[in-house]
């Protein structure tokens, strides 16, 4: 027992020595193909994120064997931001925004999916706050790339056009239009990739003056959590934004909600 | 005697008469009428027949008569309980086997014919045969220049091996040769047999699966994949499931044969259903633990036919619903899209229904079922919702056996989440009080099991919650489990595996009691001097340990606590 925990450590030393064990260790593990072996290559030079966002989760579970391309994507992980609406009437333009927590719920690398619930919480048109669960599908090159399938109703051009309002994604912007999927590195992009769509409202009906017909096209960055989105939906306001950062939940760090399913 | 009949009395009076004629008489008239009777066994068995039979068995020496008692004895055996229960307790194992050993070809197979549907029986007692000389009396039979004889000697070893020391014993009086080679006669019956030995040797046994994964034998058990005979595919499945799984890390080769078994053994589910229970247990241990294999599996549509058995509920026997409910099990254990198809195949409920089953195999496996499901956040928020199964499960909380507790234990760990709405449910019908229990249970996986629930129900949990499961765990307790416990439930525990380094360094400093103040300052004292200035890595997964306890726990409210964690 006791052995074990002190590899466990010896293991963990080598991270912060020289970064370099722990791609070497994920080699050991065998790890082969998606988006765990596909991040952790550059999650060491990620680590300093586990110094500077106060949630440590990835580090508990890097320890318990579980290799995470980042911290901020553990289950439990809350984020806060805003959904921005821009309104076009006819005095001009003027923004609409509500407040929005995120939770992550469920998150399977090996299938590229994550989960959560999404509340809105000032919306106008609604009585009392809304809390939608939504599926997403994570980028990997291996279950998802970038561009939707059928059912969700984005074609290759709006998939191009909202990914594009990403600054990161200007580098494979190239590469990702040629179907270039070799040139694409998502290994080393401080960011990761999502769609996000909304299933099921939670705590009202269908009624409630929000629609989950569209999705999100995610972008997480690895560094500090923070979630940038812009909303696809071909019946609402285009580009609407979400913007969320990583949020401690009044923890101040020194306890952060996980689980493990048995 | 044509025109003669005789009541049942007499027959069964006639059984022990002196003249041996009367006695081959009577024994024929019994021998006739209770085949495929289940009535007249019954009655005969009543009557007092079986112990007179098993008389003439003992005690005579004409070839005619030991071949008649022997094949009514089988015949009894053969269908009901009560008959297996009569001829065993009149202790005909030890007068057969030494019967083995007669002289007279005849006797022998007959008496070879009544073991091999004894030990059909789970009744009958395996042990037995590994005493005195049995085992190498049933060996001589195995190689015996008949091959008739040979096939039941290696129908009743395949019946003997329930536990790793009889497989074993069997391999090591050196069955397994001889076993090939009757796999490679060309009749289907001898093949049927051997297979049928073979896997039930390999049958959780690696060390006898990795012996004969090297063999030339492989090549010939994968050609019977492709067997008209139905039973041979089952069985030939079920030896390249054994042997796939033999070793914790399987081979290019172990995962070319489990590829190679299981689209056969998908095809088999529900195809004549009367003696092949087997097919969904091979599936299930096919894809057990391996998602990719899950994914063939469920692309296969292998659900939908399982979910078909599942819906004939009534004309299932316990086993096949039992390896059913298994084999769903499996299938949906990390693979969403196979959980889909449960889901829409409309089969929840009768899961639910089998939690109540009174086979305890089939509550077993009706808990794994909603425990696999269970591992999907979608389903836990949705389906398993509708389905009801919280009460059910609750129920097995306080079932008789323990297996049932721990597989029950084990399926509310994932219900008791946040964002599952049965935790409500759970928590409203005393689940609480019942899991604070069974963590003090005796048995380790039952511990595990509840506390690791315990620990997922404070997950996101608010101070009331927090403090009823004090209330109900007591702190007593709490201290029990952080330094006196296995490993394991530690690593479980409420606080999270950090505990265990914790309990480590408390151990090794005989510290008496773990407050957290205690611990605290032992991180501090000891720890914090890490090799670059930078907190030690020993430091730090200290603390991670008591902040976990501190926000878990949600009784730490010292202040001025969180400054002394000196955190950067």
């Amino acid at each position: 027992m006791k052995s074990e925990s002190d590899d466990r450590l010896t293991d963990w030393r080598n991270i912060f020595d020289n970064g370099k064990a722990f791609s070497l260790r994920s080699l050991r593990d065998g790890a082969t193909s998606g988006i765990k072996s596909l991040y952790t290559g550059s999650s060491v030079t990620q680590e300093p994120q586990l110094y500077s966002g106060l949630p440590f989760n990835g580090m508990s579970d890097r320890l318990a064997g579980l290799e995470v391309p980042c911290s901020f994507l553990s289950v439990g992980q809350a984020f806060e931001g805003t959904q921005n609406v821009p309104q076009h009437s006819n005095t001009g333009c003027k923004e609409e925004a509500w407040k929005v927590h995120v939770r992550i719920q469920g998150c399977d690398l090996d299938q590229g999916y994550i989960c959560g619930s999404m509340e809105a919480l000032n919306v106008p048109s609604a009585k009392s706050s809304v809390v939608t669960f939504w599926e997403g599908e994570i980028v990997d090159n291996k279950n998802y790339n970038f561009f939707t399938s059928q059912h969700w109703g984005a074609d290759r051009s709006t998939d191009l056009k909202h990914w594009s309002k990403f600054a990161c994604f200007a580098p494979m912007k190239d590469a990702v239009t040629k179907d270039d999927m070799q040139n694409v590195d998502l290994v080393n992009c401080p960011y990761i990739f999502m769609r996000w769509k909304e299933k099921c409202f939670v705590n009202v009906g269908p009624d409630c003056g929000l629609t989950i017909a569209g999705f999100y096209y995610i972008c997480f960055s690895r560094n500090d959590g923070s979630v940038d989105g812009f909303y696809y939906d071909p019946n609402s306001s285009p580009f609407q934004k979400l913007e969320l950062r990583a949020s401690c939940e009044g923890r101040f760090g020194h306890g952060f909600p996980s689980y493990s399913f048995r | 005697m044509p025109g003669t009949r005789w009541r049942d009395e007499e027959i069964v009076e006639n059984l022990s008469s002196m003249d041996p004629d009367a006695r081959l008489r009577a024994l024929r008239a019994v021998k006739n009428q209770i085949i495929g009777n289940k009535t007249k066994k019954l009655s005969y068995v009543k009557l007092g027949a079986v112990p007179r039979i098993v008389e003439i068995l003992a005690t005579d020496s004409s070839v005619p008569l030991l071949v008649q008692s022997a094949a009514a004895v089988g015949s009894f055996a053969c269908g009901t309980e009560e008959g297996v229960r009569a001829v065993l307790q009149s202790d005909v194992l030890s007068h057969m086997l030494k019967i083995l050993s007669h002289k007279d070809d005849q006797v022998v197979q007959a008496v070879a014919r009544s073991l091999k549907l004894i030990f059909n029986s789970t009744l009958a007692p395996r042990a037995n045969m590994f005493e005195q000389n049995a085992l190498s009396q049933l060996l001589q039979l195995l190689f015996s220049k008949n091959i008739t004889v040979a096939e039941v000697a290696a129908s009743v070893l395949a019946r003997c091996c329930e536990t790793p020391r009889q497989q074993s014993a069997i391999a090591s009086a050196g069955a397994i040769p001889r076993l090939v080679h009757l796999l490679s006669l060309s009749t289907p019956k001898s093949q049927e047999a051997a297979l049928d030995a073979l896997a039930s040797l390999t049958h959780s046994n690696s060390e006898i699966s990795l012996a004969l994964l090297d063999g030339p034998v492989v090549e010939r058990i994968c050609a019977l994949l492709k067997d008209r005979n139905t039973r041979l595919r089952v069985l030939a499945c079920s030896c390249l499931a054994n042997m796939s799984r033999a070793s914790s890390l399987p081979t290019a080769r172990q995962h070319e044969l489990a590829a190679l078994a299981l689209p056969v053994a998908v095809r088999l589910v529900g195809e004549g259903e009367g003696g092949f229970h087997e097919a969904p247990r091979v599936v299930a241990q096919l894809v057990s633990g391996n998602a990719d294999m899950q994914k063939v599996a469920c692309d296969a549509e292998v659900v939908p036919r399982l979910a078909k058995l599942l819906k004939k509920e009534y004309d299932l026997s316990p086993r096949l619903l039992e390896t059913t409910l298994l084999a769903l099990a499996a299938l949906t254990e990390r693979h969403e899209q196979s959980r889909k198809q449960l889901v829409q195949a409309k089969v929840l409920d009768k899961i639910v229904q089998a939690l109540a089953n009174n086979e305890q195999g089939v509550r077993i496996s009706a808990c794994k079922c909603c425990l696999s499901m269970s591992r999907s956040v979608k389903h836990l928020r949705t389906a398993l919702v509708d389905s009801n199964m919280t009460q059910a499960l609750l129920n097995l909380l306080t079932d008789g056996s323990t297996e049932v507790k721990e597989a029950a234990a084990a399926t509310l760990c994932n219900m008791v989440l946040d964002f599952s709405p049965m935790k409500e449910q759970l928590l409203s019908s005393g689940g609480l009080r019942h899991l604070a229990v069974l963590a003090q249970a005796p048995q380790y996986v039952l511990r595990l099991n509840s506390m690791w629930a315990l620990k997922n129900l404070l997950y996101l949990s608010k101070s009331p919650s927090k403090e009823a499961v004090m209330q109900s765990l007591s702190y007593t307790t709490m201290r029990q489990l952080l330094l006196n416990d296995v490993e394991e439930v530690q690593t479980a525990n409420i606080c999270g595996q950090r505990w265990r380094w914790l309990r480590v360094r408390v151990r090794e400093h005989d510290k008496g009691s773990c407050t957290v103040q205690e611990l605290t300052s032992e991180c501090e004292g000891k720890e914090t001097r890490g090799p670059q200035g930078l907190h030690s890595e020993f430091f730090m997964y200290g603390v991670q340990g008591v902040m976990r306890l501190n926000s878990w726990l949600g009784i730490y409210r010292t202040k001025g606590h969180s400054q002394t964690m000196k955190w950067q």
